[in-house]
């Protein structure tokens, strides 16, 4: 835990945020933006305790973007946890977005950290529900003028009888409409 | 724009495939079973048994005979559930616990606060009261269930099992095989009739959910953990926790009498935690000789070093059987209690013949590398046996409870001589 916590830590010191730009303009009607990604994480099993198990994820959401500070984030997500066998999970999360840079014409410098809550059900456990928190700095690269490749980091904390750790990353694309 | 928004249409689409999985319809039609729809059932029973069975040597089984007393099976004459019995019994024929006909429940399923024994004489008696005030007593003598003959209740679950297929993305949940106890088991809330040697008659309940791990110190600081499942893998980490508790204990008992399998995920798990160094792969093996894959624990977390036993009986199966196998064949421990009731195959070929009925058929065995398989059980080192006596005094039990639980005591005993 207290690992996780310097490495919470560490990013936030690192994501100081930029000066505001004119660019950055605060908006009633919010911007929406569709993303998928998809992803890989090393599970920790807190009980074991030991990385034991891994996990793919797929990632379906929507962004609703007011500036680029203030934003959120829900998205349904699907994925199997590798443990011998497969096991699917899906669920739902919401939460913050913050693009930690201001608005650019590079299409290189958008860094943005995401966090928030999330809701886990695993096929194949007595218990139908589990809650985590989840935060997830990454990198926003301007393909084309709406679309952004954005890669992330994936750092994840579930709770309860199967409360586990993911580290791990995600890649995919958002329509910035 | 029109690209753009296709390829939205395409994701949601294919997070939808992948979320529904590939859920189809019964095979066969609908109920009531016409004499059409029983054909169908006889044909793709026989026909997925001839392609995958793969036991038919090693039990002496005739596959044509088996088919000729599956097609023989009368198609008008029989109400559907005397229908259905009949066929899972020809199903029994193969004399394999994973290829079978049972029912498919999407609802949660439960049993009575008790366990029934059927003794050597065919007597059925309770064996073990899992709660207070159910106006029974252990020993006390089962003659009717549900206004059937006891035994021949038993008998005709046990041909025609339940299983509880939890979430609507995959076929998950318990196995109900055999047991005298899971041939209780139904939706949760419903109830069932007993009739006693008394004479009079006792309604229960089912409400007992399969319990999870329970973990506690025996005197001389002795670990015990009883596993009545390994059909949950979050089972995986309240065993992890319960290993934790017990490191320090000089011996671990595990007992996996009544544990009918699950996840073999769970049971490498588990004997993760007991090994500190890799050990061998076991092999998957189609009847056609047909390698898919092997499977194996790897060593997980702190090692528990101290002496194992695991104790069984024969409704230790399939998964349990499979953990039982491993601490055997690594040498790692010894089994205390009756034979296993083996299973080594894993049924991975099954469909829905008609609404609410199941059919799946062992596919692959798992051996060890030297082409060994348990599927006919194990013979445990220290092997326990009961008098009708001893059944109707509860000794039989798995009550857990030192000087009350034979097969407990015996392995108390084994582990002080070992010492």
């Amino acid at each position: 835990m207290k690992r996780l916590l310097a490495v919470i830590g560490l990013m936030l010191a690192l994501a100081v945020p930029a000066p505001a730009s004119a660019s950055d303009d605060f908006s009633i009607l919010p911007l929406v933006s569709p993303y998928f990604r998809t992803g890989f994480g090393a599970y920790r099993s807190t009980a074991c305790p030991c990385f034991d198990r891994s996990t793919w994820n797929f990632d379906l959401g929507a962004n609703l973007r007011w500036h680029r500070l203030i934003s959120v984030d829900g998205e349904y997500r699907y994925g199997t946890i590798l443990l011998g066998g497969n096991f699917p999970f899906s669920g739902y999360a919401f939460g913050l977005r913050s693009a930690l840079t201001p608005q650019s014409e590079r299409w290189w410098d958008e860094f943005y950290l995401r966090a928030g809550l999330g809701w886990l059900s695993i096929m194949g456990t007595r218990d139908r529900s589990y809650m985590g928190v989840y935060l997830h700095p990454g990198w926003a690269y301007q393909v084309f003028s709406l679309v952004h490749l954005e890669t992330e980091l994936s750092l994840s904390y579930y709770f309860g009888d199967m409360e586990h750790l993911n580290v791990g990353f995600r890649t995919g694309v958002r329509i910035g409409f | 724009m029109r690209v753009k928004s296709l390829g939205v249409v395409c994701l949601l689409g294919a997070v939808a495939f992948l979320h529904t999985g590939c859920v189809k319809g019964p095979h066969c039609g609908e109920l009531p079973l016409s004499p059409q729809v029983r054909l169908c059932m006889v044909e793709t029973i026989d026909a997925m048994v001839l392609e995958h069975y793969p036991f038919a040597k090693q039990k002496g089984i005739d596959l044509r005979v088996f088919s000729n007393q599956l097609r023989n099976l009368p198609l008008d004459e029989l109400e559907d559930d005397q229908f259905l019995v009949e066929l899972a019994r020809a199903v029994a024929l193969l004399r394999d616990g994973h290829t079978r006909i049972e029912r498919y429940h999407l609802e949660q399923l439960a049993e009575p606060a008790l366990s029934l024994r059927e003794a050597d004489d065919g007597l059925v008696y309770v064996s073990h009261l899992k709660a207070k005030g159910l106006g029974l007593l252990v020993g006390d003598r089962i003659d009717t269930i549900d206004g059937v003959a006891a035994a021949q209740y038993l008998e005709a679950r046990r041909a025609l099992p339940s299983a509880w297929h939890q979430g609507q993305i995959g076929h998950i949940g318990v196995d109900h095989m055999g047991g005298a106890a899971s041939a209780l088991a139904g939706p949760a809330g419903t109830s069932v009739v007993l009739g006693l040697a008394q004479g009079h008659e006792i309604t229960l309940d089912r409400r007992n959910f399969f319990s999870e791990p329970v973990a506690r110190r025996l005197p001389g600081n002795v670990g015990y953990i009883d596993i009545a499942t390994f059909g949950f893998i979050d089972d995986l980490d309240r065993l992890d926790t319960a290993i934790n508790d017990l490191m320090d204990s000089r011996a671990l008992i595990i007992d996996l009498r009544g544990n009918g399998g699950g996840y073999p995920s769970v049971t490498d798990g588990l004997f993760g935690r007991l090994i500190a160094e890799d050990v061998a792969a076991f092999d998957m093996v189609a009847a056609d000789g047909t390698h898919k894959r092997t499977i194996g624990p790897t060593p997980r977390g702190k090692t528990y070093d101290g002496e194992v036993v695991i104790l069984t009986d024969g409704m230790t199966f399939s998964a349990s059987n499979y953990l039982a196998q491993r601490l055997v064949y690594h040498k790692r421990g010894v089994l205390v209690g009756e034979r296993t009731g083996g299973g080594s195959a894993s049924p991975e070929q099954g469909l829905l013949l008609v609404p609410g009925i199941w059919f799946q058929v062992s596919t692959y065995v798992l051996q060890t590398p030297e082409g060994v398989n348990a599927e006919d059980g194990l013979e445990p080192q220290v092997a326990v046996s009961f008098s009708s006596d001893e059944i109707v005094n509860g000794l039989a039990t798995k009550s857990a409870v030192v000087g009350k639980d034979k097969v407990l005591d015996e392995a108390i005993r084994f582990l002080k001589e070992k010492r």
